[in-house]
């Protein structure tokens, strides 16, 4: 009983404690403490809201106070002036309340008074020892100190380029000395103040007769600061490593792995577009958005490129290795950049072309897209030649490239004209028959309308309906070839109708008359009116009228007037040919007017295959049927 | 029995251990006196936090009566000099009583943060892999320091006080809020936008009310195209005494045949006006008649209105002739607006086709000096003392703050941004990220930062560079207190590095002995990105806009805010 009273008594100790406890963060701590120049980085281990870090000297006393704006963090950085082996107090003061505390001494070395390095090639990082050039390159590279001083440091700069390589720009500040080691770059400077600088760029050459090798660039600077009257000098030392190999070497190691065009920006290649061909767009030179004052409104801060060319690159090399990758449109007879291609002055950085710098990880492949610019005023259609080319950044050698041939196609002024003149003969033609209405039917006896009426009735049901309602149909299973079928409605049929009508009325305005009510029917009835349609069907009569006319068919005392039986293969040839070559033209209107309004393509032997076959041969059939057809009708009257 | 007893024994010591545990545990405190919580030295004074509500009635700091404000009932803003490390004796008198309490100031003063209010989101924000879509708002402190205003990307105009507390806002019709400024006394705010009608707005600054506006629409022509640089803005505004200098413009994108060969070009149409900040009086307007061809980022004038400063820029790189041609300065008179002077600078050819002078602009207060920063590097100093006499502008130096570094044909450079010019003609200059020379979306990353990139430069007025500094990250362009004691910068995330380690706001004390780093204050970071910080005529307040980023995993960094900061 003893014992449990104690047990007891124990138990509501712990209770009674526990609340004075601080509720610390379990697994909140801080991980590490980084001393920089004028600085300390606190990583915690892991996000958290903090209002403010502290630093406090061993002393106790309060450096300085951070106040965090973010809503959480995993870092913070105090600027102070730290001494070396000094034990410093980290407080982390969190949003709920708590802190976290560490004790950590600085370390027992200051800061460097300066930053020394060299890149050669330009670009290299800091902690990439050797880079890779082809031979017969000029190579850029860089010599930097910068200054952690808050005193002004008198510095010198000795570089030592192997006696193998070629000196091709040097900086005025250098001096240069050739000696056995090899070419000495010496120079000085002041630097007045903590982050001011010495940075020069200079180019020297790897010959291609050089011997594939490693070649080292060695860099020594001294800095000398006065503080408190005393001189103190600080020596850095650096050496890079150059690998110098053959171009089929470096082609091995880092090479273009393929171009597709055209892209978008992102580098994404849209099947809907035909493969390695660039199509000038309409917008560009809209006529219709001309006369509106529209305009193009496009927000393109690339500046309307016509395309995009995505270059992949592959590096087989172990390292990161920077290249620059540019792209160019050749003409293909001059092997030259063809004029209509240059890249605008202002978007090339005086290079020419178009440029993309891409670091690219040992081993690996990354894409660079380019854009194409073309002058529209300027380019003709044809083909050309995409050229892509890498060089290793901070180098001019191409270490690989790859060719393709491109084919342009520019915009066709010919579908505009046809369409602006199947609009006049539509417009002209319904004010003719609006305006001469009565001298067009004066001609006609009340029957002739009468059995134009009908065949344009039977027109409407044995061609437009069935027509319409396979249409769909026969798209779905024979795709663009669906007019192989409905070219026995829409030309055998429908001339079959036609021909046999004229035979038995044969003058101007038939069918016109007949068409003419096919039409309306059609469009009242299956709702096949449409601007396009309507300048389709008016240049059809129009060119109707006038073969028909020519070729003496319509025509008073033409070649229906007494046809004989020895006359009639040559009415039945006339007559056939004169409508195939009206419908022929037809067809090419019809094409015109849709690439023109709808911004359509078609490939040209596509719309030649539908002229002949449909325009010419479908038609002739359906005619000779019509005449032969017409002919016994005509007997039957008689 | 007796284990009866020994039960209600201890029945008993757990009840009187239940009543006495809340007392004495931890969790619970001793409320019977205030006490000063804590005491954050910043740079201006110091930020005493109570432990109790308290209407406080005087602050002494070593005995002397100091300023202070109470911007809630625990927290006390009090204004005074001190110096590091030094014993601090504070006494705190209210009606409740008298708190004394003595500390010792750190050897740096600390930012305090005030407040922050939420602003409404973006439609774009930047990816930290890019140089893109970093809001390109403004936010501007009343001369008194009362009133905090911002122009914001998210549509509106906001109206603060000075601990955070939103006054009012108005939702701009359709486009962006681009520009604000103060009136001298502070009690009228002028609002400019970029939208279909680009007006200019002066609202009463307790209550919004809007006073008059001016449509500039109405000279330059409209536009309703979705990206707002094409439409008709305020692209600058400034206030000096009972005038306000705006310049209004509209620019538009259009294919040019130009010597037979198709050309894009962008038409531009551009006034600077002098408005009566009271009634909104149109007092004169440059050209007087046809607008200037080519925009002007920014306008800037001297206090008294004397003296009226620009540069036309243009995006047509040369391919057309212009009227106003890009790189000019010029000089009008603030009275008449009639031009006094103009000096062309002429771009860094081969590297760069245009000249690229932004909000790297500024004249002295006494107008006697004049700064302009170009984007490829290069400083400018000019004197003005005798422009009027000479109708011309004397170059005193041109220093090439950062080199452009040709590498393998492609020009990498450090973006020349931003610039400031005291009265005996000492200059700072700022060098924004690197850029490769007529960078698009697909030139690619530079392989290295640029060794001048995102660095403030400070150059006596003969040219010799006094101290520098490197904020690591994109830099807004410096602003000073009306002493220039204070330097602020809102710095955003470098694109080369992806690094925002050092995106916030940095703070200087321009008057401390030696480099950079002693003056730096202290450092205050944001979540996102910072791309801009302003501080009040006094140098007490400061505010800053902190935008959302997306980092390299895609996820958002950072909200849309404005910290109010000490």
């Amino acid at each position: 009983m003893r014992k449990l009273k104690i047990i007891l008594i124990l138990v509501l100790v712990v209770f009674l404690f526990s609340g004075c406890q601080g509720k610390g963060e379990k697994d909140l701590k801080i991980k590490t403490v980084e001393f920089g120049h004028h600085r300390a980085v606190i990583e915690l281990s892991r996000e958290t809201p903090i209002s403010s870090v502290s630093v406090f000297d061993q002393d106790g006393s309060l450096i300085t106070t951070v106040t965090i704006g973010s809503e959480v963090s995993k870092q913070a950085i105090l600027f102070f002036d730290w001494e070396e082996a000094r034990p410093y107090l980290f407080q982390i003061n969190l949003k709920n309340g708590n802190m976290i505390e560490k004790e950590v001494k600085s370390p027992a070395k200051p800061t460097s008074v300066a930053k020394f390095c060299i890149q050669a090639p330009y670009g290299m990082r800091e902690s990439d020892e050797r880079s890779l050039v082809a031979k017969g390159s000029k190579v850029t590279a860089t010599v930097f100190l910068e200054s952690y001083s808050g005193n002004p440091l008198q510095a010198s700069v000795k570089l030592t380029l192997p006696k193998e390589f070629k000196l091709v720009r040097t900086p005025s500040i250098f001096k240069a000395k050739e000696t056995r080691e090899g070419h000495i770059l010496t120079a000085e400077c002041k630097l007045v103040t903590e982050f001011d600088n010495f940075n020069e760029l200079l180019e020297f050459e790897v010959l291609s007769t050089l011997a594939e090798d490693i070649y080292k660039i060695e860099g020594e600077a001294t800095v000398e600061e006065i503080i408190n009257g005393e001189r103190k000098v600080t020596q850095f030392q650096k050496e890079k490593e150059l690998r110098v190999i053959s171009l089929k070497e470096a082609k091995n190691l880092a090479h273009i792995a393929g171009i597709k065009v055209p892209t978008n920006d992102e580098g994404d290649f849209d099947s809907r577009k035909k493969e390695n061909t660039l199509a000038l767009s309409v917008d560009g030179n809209n006529f219709l958005k001309r006369i509106l004052g529209t305009g193009n409104k496009e927000i393109d801060y690339l500046e309307h490129p016509l395309a995009f060319a995505t270059t992949t690159v592959r590096n087989e090399n172990q390292d990161n290795v920077v290249f620059l990758v540019t792209s160019k449109v050749l003409d293909p007879k001059t092997k030259k950049i063809a004029q209509a291609f240059r890249v605008p002055p202002n978007k090339s950085g005086g290079t020419g072309v178009s440029y993309a710098v891409v670091s690219v990880p040992g081993k690996s492949e990354a894409k660079a897209t380019l854009p194409i610019y073309v002058n529209e005023a300027e380019v003709l259609g044809g083909k050309y030649i995409l050229e892509s080319e890498i060089k290793i950044f901070g180098t001019d050698k191409a270490i690989s490239k790859k060719q393709k041939e491109i084919d342009v196609i520019t915009r066709n002024p010919v579908p505009g004209l046809i369409t602006l003149a199947a609009f006049l003969i539509t417009v002209i033609g319904l004010g003719y028959l609006a305006i001469c209405q009565k001298a067009f039917f004066k001609g006609f006896k009340t029957k002739w309308l009468v059995i134009i009426a009908l065949f344009g009735t039977a027109t409407f049901i044995t061609v437009n309906v069935p027509g319409t309602l396979l249409w769909d149909f026969l798209h779905v299973i024979l795709g663009p070839f669906s007019f192989l079928i409905t070219g026995i409605f829409y030309e055998i049929i429908l001339y079959a109708l036609i021909m046999s009508l004229v035979v038995l009325i044969p003058r101007p305005g038939v069918v016109t008359l007949a068409l003419g009510v096919s039409f309306l029917l059609g469009g009242v009835v299956l709702g096949n009116f449409s601007p396009v349609t309507l300048m389709w069907k008016a240049s059809l009569i129009f060119l109707l009228e006038t073969t028909l006319y020519l070729f003496g068919v319509t025509r008073k005392n033409g070649i229906l007037t007494d046809i004989g039986a020895e006359k009639r293969w040559r009415v039945l040839a006339t007559a056939g040919i004169a409508c195939a070559l009206a419908d022929t033209l037809s067809v090419y209107i019809n094409f015109g007017t849709t690439i023109f309004l709808y911004r359509l393509y078609y490939a040209t032997w596509y719309i030649h295959t539908y002229a002949v076959i449909d325009g010419f041969l479908y038609t002739l059939v359906g005619a000779l049927v019509g005449t032969r057809l017409g002919f016994s009708l005509r007997k039957i009257i008689e | 029995m007796k284990y009866k007893k020994r039960l209600v024994k201890i029945i008993g010591i757990i009840l009187s251990v239940a009543f006495i545990m809340p007392l004495l545990s931890g969790c619970s405190e001793k409320k019977d006196v205030a006490k000063l919580e804590s005491v954050l030295f910043t740079r201006t004074g110091a930020v005493l936090v109570l432990s109790e509500a308290r209407d406080v009635s005087e602050v002494k700091v070593a005995d002397k009566k100091v300023d202070f404000t109470q911007p809630n009932t625990m927290t006390i803003l009090a204004s005074f000099e001190w110096e590091p490390s030094k014993k601090c004796a504070i006494t705190i008198k209210s009606e409740e009583g008298v708190i004394n309490e003595e500390t010792v100031s750190p050897k740096k003063p600390s930012a305090y943060k005030l407040g922050e209010a939420k602003l409404g989101s973006l439609e774009k924000f930047p990816q930290v892999e890019s140089w893109k879509d970093v809001p390109s708002e403004e936010t501007i402190i009343s001369p008194d320091g009362k009133y905090i205003a911002m122009a914001s990307f998210d549509g509106k105009f906001y109206v603060f006080d000075n601990a955070g507390k939103k006054l009012w806002n108005y939702q701009v019709p359709d486009g962006v809020g681009k520009k604000v400024a103060f009136s001298g006394n502070g009690e009228i705010l002028l609002a400019g936008e970029a939208s279909a009608d680009g007006y200019l707005y002066a609202f009463n600054t307790k209550t919004g009310e809007e006073i008059w506006k001016y449509k500039v629409s109405d000279d330059v022509g409209t536009s309703t195209d979705s990206y707002w640089y094409y439409r008709p803005m305020i692209y600058s505004l400034t206030v000096s005494g009972d005038t306000a200098f705006a310049a209004g413009q509209l620019k538009q994108k259009e294919k040019k045949m130009v010597e037979d060969k198709e050309v894009t070009v962008y038409k531009t149409k551009c006034f600077i006006y002098a408005f009566d900040v009271e009634s909104g009086k149109t007092k004169w307007r440059f050209p007087e008649d046809e607008p200037m061809d080519t925009g002007v980022p920014k306008v800037v004038a001297t206090p008294d209105g004397n003296k009226v400063m620009f540069v036309n820029q243009s995006w047509n790189y040369g391919a057309v002739q212009e009227k106003y041609p890009d790189g000019t300065i010029r000089l009008l008179n603030g009275e008449t607006g009639k031009e006094m002077a103009a000096y062309k600078v002429d771009a860094l050819e081969p590297y760069f086709k245009f000249v690229g002078i932004w909000d790297g602009i500024c004249i002295s207060p006494d107008g006697n000096h004049f700064t302009a920063m170009a984007g490829d590097g290069r400083g400018f100093l000019f004197d003005l003392t005798k422009a009027k006499e000479t109708s011309e502008l004397r170059l005193v130096w041109m220093k090439e703050i950062s080199k452009i570094q040709e590498v393998s044909g492609v020009p990498i450079y450090a973006y020349g941004n931003g610039t400031h010019v005291d009265n005996e003609g000492n200059a700072v200059f700022a060098t924004s990220v690197t850029y490769s020379a007529d960078k698009t979306k697909c030139s690619g990353t530079p392989p290295a930062v640029h060794p001048d990139a995102t660095t403030i430069f400070a150059y006596s007025n003969e040219g010799k560079l006094q101290w520098k500094w490197k904020a690591e990250g994109k830099i807004g362009c410096p602003l000073f207190s009306q002493d220039n004691r204070y330097m602020v910068v809102g710095v955003a995330h470098d694109w080369v590095s992806q690094n925002k380690d050092m995106a916030g706001v940095q703070c200087f004390d321009l008057t401390k002995e030696g480099n950079a780093s002693d003056k730096l204050c202290w450092f205050y970071p944001v979540e996102g990105i910072c791309a801009i910080a302003t501080i009040s005529n006094n140098g007490e307040s400061i505010a800053a806009i902190e935008a959302p980023i997306q980092m390299e995993d895609k996820s958002i960094s950072g909200n849309h805010k404005i910290h109010f900061v000490r």
